[in-house]
């Protein structure tokens, strides 16, 4: 890379997990030091004065799940009418806010605080971004954003904003499976068809795409894309929780399951489950409800998991029935199939997707990281590091406006390859009218009631004319990252009709200042705690590795080694029980130093199994 | 309507399309009323092989496309992205064989008036005949019989769709015959009647 060139990378902001990727010397690659952990799970937890974000978090899952906050991404641009469902099954708050917005609330009581999903998301892509700036040694100011194809406007406008706040400059907005087929398709080293039909598959922790792509020359085109933002791994854990429950009921009948604790403890059993069925044909779990004093255990079997999610597996494949049938496709002209996202993993999502397409899928690149790598790649051709490769990018769903009867009037049609703008001419329904409202919408529906509102806007300023002889000029542009803005002028007198977008579900500029000025403070204020915090957590992870491998140790270091380490271990802990972050990382490092010998052979190993099994990344 | 070749407004070479020069990769100051011809670099003209078209789009597209732009100026991200907007209009429209017709068609009936209800003789009572048996199929959920008339349908779509170049090739001997240009809006109006009757039938696989 040369050093004109700014980098910028690619970043995975995902339901579960997120990561980040760039193209280094060698070839793309996820960013991170340490191996698999590059990746930071999607989840944050509030400490009172700030947010843990990433492992740390997710460990506070069951110990202090009320200030716990995972699946964000479910939330974002979204009204809590639309979320009903999604919200009873979270084991957070979740309120309604004004303009529709909602917000999760942590605390039981007055004075609450209340976040958006955009400044929890933007805490998110900070870690990332921290991360990454401390891997590559260098600071990281743009990034390519992953969304999920099927997100529409206000979904992408959330994202946008959550950019913002999380100060990164969004370079481009790309569509995850876009961004799989380009790590696949620009990959030398696989045996991905150069030209024909992709369908890319990708069934993660909140959200469901598919998408069919043409690569020709070095031009991939997304022909059509379908999904829903709704299904995904954490419906296949509800599935395992709601039989949970049942199950636990048959023994303990008068058994609640609705405080925040007893909701993590079933879903992380669920993902456990469920994980462990994708390589044995059943499993044995056991439930510890502490605060209730009451446990339970039993087997799962495969067949039962199977048959609880085959409902939701043939939903997939409806869309990719429907995805074909919009790009005029038939199954046959597909050439090949590229699977992403944690959740095809599942045999039984493989064995189905393997018999709708009548052939193999590709799994080649680890499903966790093609996102984040194709966004890597991604970045590296807009920071100018490459041209000879273009993706097309679509809008997954029309554009347009609400006319007479409630009817959707589309300006846009779904599946147009991006930017695009069209435009439509209005005119007034009385004599001397000034202003005209206009209702913008997406969706795919013929009435608006089925559509998704994304906004309203008032066109003022008409000269006053008699009712039919303006000539309003209404034009949507949709930008390469699939952003809408509206604009309008009067064509007969050449005034630009003014324009003001209300938008919905959507953080004003106002609101988004606010919220970066609160986070700055906080940062500055809070860094110490949740420094402290982190190395606390960091502390208790190397001592289980320590202990997991003394016996080896016995081995391999000295008895003066051994005791070192044992003192040290002590130092650490007086430390732990003190406030001072920055003493306690200097104690940490030092027992890094002594059980280095260690780290470079099995205890690298011992800590790496059991931080996997805490990250539920095994495959 | 002649086709010039246009020349760049920079170094002065020809320009394929009147967008982007291709010697010099310059933006050029294009007018409002620009068309679509102009545009993809096509001479005005009805019958535009599908495979030229898909050339000269990616050939295009990989020159205007703001993602090569990211790192540039303001102004130039911006004439990026109007360019390539047109250019994605201007493809999709050239893409299909009734839309192409339609956009063609516009341009020459510019200032007539035509009629954009006229129907083909006995289109009408056909359609009210096809019509009766989509409701009644529709009501039965008769797949096989709903597939059946889908075929059907298509067909007869094709066989309207044909019918367009034909008139366009006429046309150019005949540039002020206004009944030919009725002539195709008439059977644009019949495509129109029998695509709705198309999507009422719901998809199957
Ligand atoms: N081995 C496995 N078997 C079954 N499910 C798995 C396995 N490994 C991970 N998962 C599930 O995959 C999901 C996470 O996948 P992934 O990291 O691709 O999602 P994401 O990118 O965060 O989500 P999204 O793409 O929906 O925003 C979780 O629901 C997790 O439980
Ligand atoms: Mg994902």
């Amino acid at each position: 890379m040369n050093n004109k060139m700014k980098r910028i990378i690619g970043i995975d902001l995902g339901t579960t997990n997120s990561l980040s990727a760039t193209v280094f010397d060698e070839g793309p690659e996820v960013i991170g030091t340490d191996g698999d952990f590059s990746v930071t799970p999607s989840v944050l937890s509030w400490t009172g004065s700030g947010w843990l974000v990433g492992q740390e978090a997710r460990e506070r899952r069951i110990t202090n799940p009320e200030n716990t906050v995972y699946s964000i991404k479910r939330l974002m641009g979204r009204s809590l009418d639309e979320l009903s469902e999604t919200v009873q099954d979270l084991p957070y708050q979740i309120v309604e806010a004004q303009r529709q917005l909602v917000k999760v609330r942590i605390g039981e009581s007055k004075p609450y605080k209340e976040f958006t999903p955009q400044e929890l998301s933007a805490e998110i892509l900070k870690k990332v971004k921290q991360r990454a700036e401390e891997a590559l040694g260098e600071s990281v100011e743009k990034a390519v954003i992953t969304v999920p194809a099927y997100f529409d406007d206000a979904q992408r406008q959330a994202t946008r904003d959550a950019c913002r706040i999380a100060g990164l400059e969004v370079a481009r907005f790309i569509n995850e499976p876009t961004a799989a087929a380009i790590a696949y398709g620009l990959d030398e080293k696989r045996d991905l068809q150069k030209d024909g039909h992709v369908v890319v598959y990708d069934l993660g922790g909140g959200t469901f795409d598919i998408s069919i792509l043409k690569l020709s020359g070095k031009i991939f085109k997304v022909v059509a894309t379908h999904g829903n933002t709704q299904l995904g791994g954490d419906d296949f854990d509800q599935v395992v929780v709601e039989t949970l429950k049942d199950r636990i009921h048959q023994e303990h009948p008068e058994a609640e399951f609705d405080d925040p604790e007893s909701k993590h403890i079933l879903k992380k059993t669920a993902e456990f489950i469920k994980i462990k069925l994708s390589f044995s044909p059943e499993t044995d779990y056991s439930l510890d409800f502490s605060k209730k004093s009451m446990s339970f255990s039993g087997v799962f079997k495969l067949e039962e998991f199977e048959s609880l999610i085959a409902p939701m597996i043939e939903q997939t494949l409806e869309s990719c029935r429907h995805v074909l049938r919009e790009a005029n496709l038939s199954v046959k002209k597909i050439d090949e199939v590229v699977l992403v996202g944690g959740s095809t993993v599942i045999p039984a999502v493989r064995k189905q997707i393997e018999s709708f397409f009548g052939r193999p899928p590709h799994v080649a690149i680890d499903p966790y990281k093609v996102v984040a790598i194709g966004a890597g790649i991604q970045g590296h051709l807009l920071a100018g590091g490459r041209r000879d490769f273009l993706l097309l990018d679509v809008i997954p769903l029309a554009l347009g406006i609400e006319t007479l009867g409630g009817t959707f009037s589309k300006i846009i049609t779904g599946n147009t390859t991006i930017p695009i703008e069209e435009s439509e001419t209005f005119t007034t329904n009385v004599d001397n009218q000034t202003s005209i409202d206009v209702n913008i919408f997406q969706g795919e529906r013929e009435l608006i009631k089925d559509c998704r509102a994304l906004g309203q806007f008032k066109l003022r300023g008409i000269p006053p004319m008699k009712a039919g002889l303006p000539l309003v000029e209404v034009m949507f542009r949709v930008d390469a990252n699939g952003i809408l803005t509206v604009s309008a002028i009067e064509k007969r007198s050449g005034k630009k009709a003014e324009i003001e977008v209300i938008p919905f579900h959507g953080l004003t500029q106002f609101e988004i200042e606010r919220i970066m000025e609160d986070s700055f403070e906080h940062a500055v204020d809070d860094f110490n705690e949740r420094q402290l915090i982190e190395f606390r957590q960091t502390a208790e992870r190397v001592f289980r590795g320590i202990e997991q491998c003394w016996d080896v140790a016995e081995n391999d270091l000295s008895e003066t080694s051994r005791d070192e380490i044992q003192k040290q271990m002590d130092v650490v802990r007086q430390s732990m029980k003190g406030q001072d972050s920055q003493a306690l990382k200097t104690q940490l490092d030092v027992l890094g130093d002594l059980t280095r010998p260690l780290a470079d052979n099995s205890m690298g190993r011992s800590i790496l199994s059991e931080l996997q099994d805490d990250a539920n990344l095994n495959q | 309507m002649t086709f010039e070749q246009p020349a760049c407004q920079k170094c002065e070479s020809t320009l394929i399309s009147h967008l982007f020069c291709l010697s010099c990769n310059a933006f050029q100051t294009v007018p409002p009323e620009i068309d679509y011809f102009e545009v993809l670099g096509f001479p005005v003209c009805f019958e535009i092989n599908s495979e030229d078209l898909e050339e000269r789009y990616k050939s295009l597209s990989l020159v205007l496309h703001p993602d090569f732009f990211a790192a540039a100026p303001e102004e130039e991200k911006r004439l990026s992205e109007k360019a390539s907007a047109m250019l994605n209009t201007a493809y999709n429209s050239f893409r299909g064989t009734t839309s192409r017709a339609g956009y063609l068609l516009s341009l020459f009936s510019k200032g007539k008036n035509l009629n954009e209800r006229t129907l083909p003789d006995g289109f009408l009572q056909e359609m009210f005949f096809l019509q009766e048996s989509l409701d009644e199929l529709l009501e039965s959920s008769d797949s096989s019989a709903l597939n059946k008339m889908n075929e059907d349908l298509r067909t007869r779509h094709k066989e309207i769709e044909s019918y367009y170049a034909p008139l366009f090739k006429n046309f150019k001997d005949l540039p002020e015959d206004s009944d030919i240009l009725q002539q195709l809006q008439t059977h644009l109006n019949a495509e129109r009647y029998l695509r709705r009757l198309l999507d009422r039938i719901p998809a199957t696989d």
